[in-house]
């Protein structure tokens, strides 16, 4: 079933995502160049780096929202190169945004419904006639909407449109917003930005619980403190290329990564 | 007496026209197709009426019905297209139809369809078939009209009950999604492609439903009456009214129809006052007469109300 091996490693059948060969090309800018991931199942998985690595771009390559100039993308063992991005969300991966993209204003509850879409049925006819199962979907989305809003503590937030929301909370209604796809694996493009200390301990505790309940985390993170003390596995994108992998110590000691981030003398992050 | 009657009738039908708009808009697409919609509308109504002699209740849906098989194609194929770029492709698609009208033999050319048989006038029909005067000191015009307004009446609220009652579901939420944020919308599982030309084909439907109510509410129709100037008639009705909740363009349909009968008299001065109009509302109210926010508390007065009763509604 799955695509021919072109790459050395085999070791890698059973990652729940695989990156092989990702390259992106904005003219004559290579934003992502041959990039190498596997995320196993169960992992929460970080991808850090200076800004401007490529770290979006890879996000976006991988849920499909920008098609890569070469790669493969493999999920759940199936190729994912070229799908819809919907199509990806319904075959379980999830995804937030850096800049928050939220449907301002809608409530709460409406933005996780909204999530909840590729699990949902009701077309035309049901949702406007209101059959009885359409009934019993609606009541049970709504439920389940309540109980995500309460896991990541805007339980009283509901009714709320998401525009008025402070930053904090609108990041974390966006996690709940993703979650409502039903993902296996639960991309995050910097939830913890922005936030104060105390936010991004919750926001910790809160990424933990969602990997306890049996789900797989891939997140960008800048904040050093969130990445270490959460993460199993770190990768590291310098110049849209991987410069180092492996555990958050040996990230940690990895003089490659600290030149990248502190840069040799004249060096600026842009 | 008529006279009003026949206002308040078209009122109608440029509500559901203002509803057709509102529909595609809604998933943020800006369309000037719709008036072309209503000329296939119009002109189907027309002929399967005319020379296949079909009956009005038949005739009608039928021109919704070619309206919206003719917008799937086009919407996948304008729908790539964004904001005033759609506008101008959706545009050119009823500038098209107006110059075919214009050119065929068998939609009467420049001179349009004529004899168009007429619900007033076959109602009058029907009614003197059992009834010796008409009721409430009618005259047997009047009631027919009466009963006309109240056909047009009846669809315009079904129109409008059936897009509450979407916007309320699933569907509707991906329409509000897609409209504020297709990315998102997308990543969140929403196949917006689909929703997109679902939309702009419901649109199409009404707009041609629109279009065959005024070919049987008018003796004659012409390619001139769905030109350009109509397209932007439309949307005048949604900007005026309001974007973002059905009851705008209903409004706005309302307001400027009958604003349009005073203005009878001002000609070519009507449309510089239409202009102006939108630009005023543009500069100072761009969300429209009616916002959701008015809706809200009503909502939540609503739901009180039914909450001990019914439990939760959905």
């Amino acid at each position: 079933m799955s695509a021919p091996d072109r790459a050395q490693g085999g070791s890698h059948v059973h990652s729940l995502l695989r990156v092989q060969g990702l390259t992106r090309r904005f003219g004559g800018l290579t934003a992502v160049a041959d990039v190498e991931l596997a995320v196993e199942a169960g992992q929460i998985f970080g991808l850090i780096g200076p800004n401007g690595a490529g770290k979006t771009t890879c996000f976006n390559l991988i849920t499909g929202l920008l098609p890569p100039s070469a790669g493969a993308v493999e999920f759940g063992g199936r190729s994912i190169v070229g799908l819809a991005p919907h199509r990806v969300t319904a075959l379980g991966m999830a995804r937030t945004f850096q800049n928050i993209r939220l449907f301002g204003a809608m409530t709460a509850r409406e933005n996780v419904l909204v999530g909840a879409h590729a699990r949902l049925r009701a077309g035309v006819f049901g949702g406007i006639f209101r059959t009885p199962a359409v009934r019993r979907e609606e009541a049970a989305a709504r439920e389940r909407a309540v109980r995500l809003l309460d896991l990541v503590g805007l339980g009283d937030a509901a009714d709320l449109p998401a525009a008025g929301l402070p930053y904090g909370r609108q990041r974390r209604l966006e996690i709940a917003r993703a979650l409502a796809t039903e993902p296996r694996l639960l991309c995050l493009d910097e939830p913890a930005a922005g936030m104060n200390e105390s936010e991004s301990r919750e926001l910790m505790d809160l990424i933990r619980r969602i990997r306890e309940q049996g789900m797989t985390v891939l997140l960008i993170e800048h904040d050093m403190h969130v990445v270490m003390n959460l993460c199993d596995r770190v990768a590291v994108l310098n110049f849209g290329q991987k410069i180092a992998e492996g555990s958050p110590a040996e990230i940690q000691a990895n003089p490659a990564v600290i030149e990248a981030y502190l840069g040799r003398d004249d060096s600026a992050a842009d | 007496m008529s006279y009003y009657l026949q206002v308040a009738t078209f009122i109608c039908v440029s509500g559901i026209l203002g509803l057709s708009v509102y529909l595609v808009l809604s998933t943020g697409q800006l369309t000037l197709g719709n008036a072309g919609f209503m000329l296939l509308g119009g002109y189907t109504a027309g002929l399967l009426a005319i020379k296949l002699g079909w009956p009005l209740w038949l005739t009608v849906p039928a021109g919704g019905l070619l309206a919206a098989v003719v917008a799937v194609p086009l919407g996948a194929a304008c729908l790539r297209l964004r904001g005033v770029y759609l506008a101008v492709a959706t545009l050119g698609f009823t500038q098209s139809l107006v110059v075919i009208a214009n050119n065929l033999t068998i939609t009467g050319g420049a001179l349009g369809l004529k004899d168009i048989p007429n619900l007033g006038t076959r109602l009058q029909r029907y009614f003197r078939g059992f009834l010796a005067e008409a009721p409430f000191g009618l005259t047997m015009a009047q009631f027919a009209n009466l009963v006309v307004l109240l056909i047009c009446a009846a669809l315009l609220g079904l129109a409008f009950w059936l897009i509450v009652r979407q916007g309320q579901s699933r569907v509707g939420r991906a329409f509000t999604a897609i409209r504020t944020d297709e990315v998102a919308a997308s990543a969140m599982g929403i196949n917006t492609t689909y929703y997109k030309v679902l939309a702009f084909a419901q649109g199409a439907f009404l707009a041609g439903v629109a279009g065959g109510l005024m070919a049987h509410l008018t003796y004659f129709i012409g390619p001139a009456d769905f030109g350009f100037s109509r397209a932007v008639e439309m949307l005048v009705f949604v900007v005026v009214g309001g974007t973002s909740v059905p009851a705008g363009p209903v409004l706005g349909a309302a307001l400027l129809r009958t604003l349009s009968e005073y203005l009878r008299e001002a000609k070519d001065l009507r449309l510089i006052i239409y202009g102006a109009l939108m630009l005023l509302m543009v500069l100072v109210r761009p969300q429209g007469l009616l916002t959701p926010g008015m809706f809200a508390g009503l909502g939540r007065w609503w739901q009180r109300r039914r909450a001990p009763g019914k439990g939760a509604a959905v």
